[in-house]
């Protein structure tokens, strides 16, 4: 019986998105459920106060770490995948945490800094919990907000700085993270977004259809003729700080 | 959606030792219970044909009476079935009426019975010489007469027995 299990049917149990940032918990279930913690200086304890106040009841968690500290690559496909690792992303391969997955000969690389995922997997497992699953925020983001057709642009906007995912129905093409240092206008964060739209439409021949706003700190967004200086439909998210958390809640059980 | 897991390859092998040992934690547990269920179901059963063992002997006991007293009634009734069987054959009317016609005067008959044997006759005579002109016509008419001596033992008032068949 045990040879025929494979490690995706580990990932068959339910389990729930645990989204863990610099000033808050967030938790979401598989019902829905939303639940938001402060997170003070011990995260374990925070986490397990989240835990606790979202009366779970599984122990198994997917979480994801902050986009700052990984890295997507969509990249054309050819040779060994680890040397297509080597040589797109700029932290030797033995401090990386990463998976691959191949989609019409291109490959699509996630990966993240192998000390910070230890980190994020011992608070989650001090708090008692069972990490089952762990991707970079972006992806999860996109799960939650992606277009039904199309190309949207999302900028997420957190504490520590902004996240801009371009993504389709089922693929991130592209990502990138801008510390809240490097953004500090108003405007600044729109300025960007447009760049990395006429870069995305140059680079893969594609249109971005419209713009979605989220995460905790969308306010320092200037949203007056937002649409217009976009010269897109631009949409703020139904939920804008709990994107991340429903979208690793919304993780499929196998691999697509 | 594309669907990654950054989870290290070491910790994958992990976590699927501990979801085997999880499976066959809770597996094990299943069968524990399904086990003590039907150990369980075993004992209260056996408890339960136990407890209704003197019940059913009793009821036993009361049956088996009961089928000796319908074998005795069925063996009263096949007695009465063959008597009944060999009456047309005996012919007793005919045979009373033949007593009758050779009935000394004086005698009086004070039973008369019909078995297997034959029909039995019993009744009283003024004096003993009349007993003998009675028997005497009884052989006349019948194949068989059965009379006892103690017939004849009074010379007066005697009671007698005749079987004729």
């Amino acid at each position: 019986m045990f040879s025929k299990l494979k490690f995706e049917s580990f990932l068959d149990l339910p389990c729930f998105g645990l989204h863990i940032t610099e000033k808050f918990i967030r938790i979401a279930d598989s019902l829905g459920n939303l639940t938001e913690v402060p997170c003070g200086k011990d995260k374990i304890f925070s986490v397990k106060k989240a835990v606790k106040q979202a009366n779970l009841r599984t122990p198994f968690a997917a979480i994801s770490i902050p986009e700052k500290h990984s890295f997507i690559k969509f990249i054309a496909h050819g040779g060994d995948p680890k040397r297509r690792i080597r040589e797109n992303i700029p932290i030797p391969i033995k401090k990386l945490c990463y998976d691959t997955y191949e989609h019409n000969n291109h490959l699509f690389i996630a990966a993240g800094v192998k000390k910070i995922v230890d980190e994020y997997i011992e608070i989650t497992e001090g708090a008692g919990l069972v990490v089952t699953a762990i991707e970079p925020a972006s992806l999860a983001t996109a799960r939650n907000l992606k277009p039904k057709k199309g190309f949207v642009l999302i900028i997420d906007v957190e504490s520590a700085g902004s996240s801009f995912i371009i993504s389709s129905s089922h693929l991130v093409y592209f990502t990138a993270f801008r510390s809240k240092e490097s953004l500090p206008g108003k405007d600044q964060i729109v300025l960007q977004a447009l760049e990395y739209i006429n870069f995305f439409e140059d680079r893969f021949q594609k249109t971005i259809d419209g713009v979605v706003l989220s995460g905790e700190e969308l306010k320092i967004i200037n949203l007056e003729n937002l649409e217009e200086k976009i010269g897109r439909p631009v949409k703020i998210a139904k939920e804008p700080a709990f994107n991340t958390a429903i979208g690793l809640s919304k993780r499929p059980n196998k691999k697509q | 959606m594309i669907t990654v897991n950054l989870i290290p390859e070491s910790r994958k092998k992990t976590l699927m030792i501990e979801h085997r040992w999880r499976l066959a934690v809770l597996v094990n547990a299943i069968l524990a219970t399904a086990l003590i269920w039907v150990s369980a179901g075993f004992y209260l059963s056996s408890n339960s044909i136990k407890d209704r063992t003197p019940l059913v002997d009793t009821e036993k006991a009361a049956l088996d009476t009961r089928i000796t007293d319908v074998k005795k009634d069925f063996d009263v009734l096949e007695n009465q079935i063959k008597f009944l069987k060999t009456f047309p054959q005996s012919n007793y009317t005919a045979f009373i009426k033949k007593i009758s016609e050779v009935l000394p005067s004086g005698v009086r008959l004070t039973n008369i019975s019909g078995s297997l044997e034959g029909l039995n006759i019993k009744g009283e005579s003024p004096d003993r010489s009349r007993v003998i002109s009675l028997e005497e016509s009884l052989r006349k008419e019948f194949d068989e007469v059965d009379a006892p001596l103690s017939n004849l033992v009074k010379s007066k008032d005697v009671e007698f027995v005749f079987t004729v068949k």
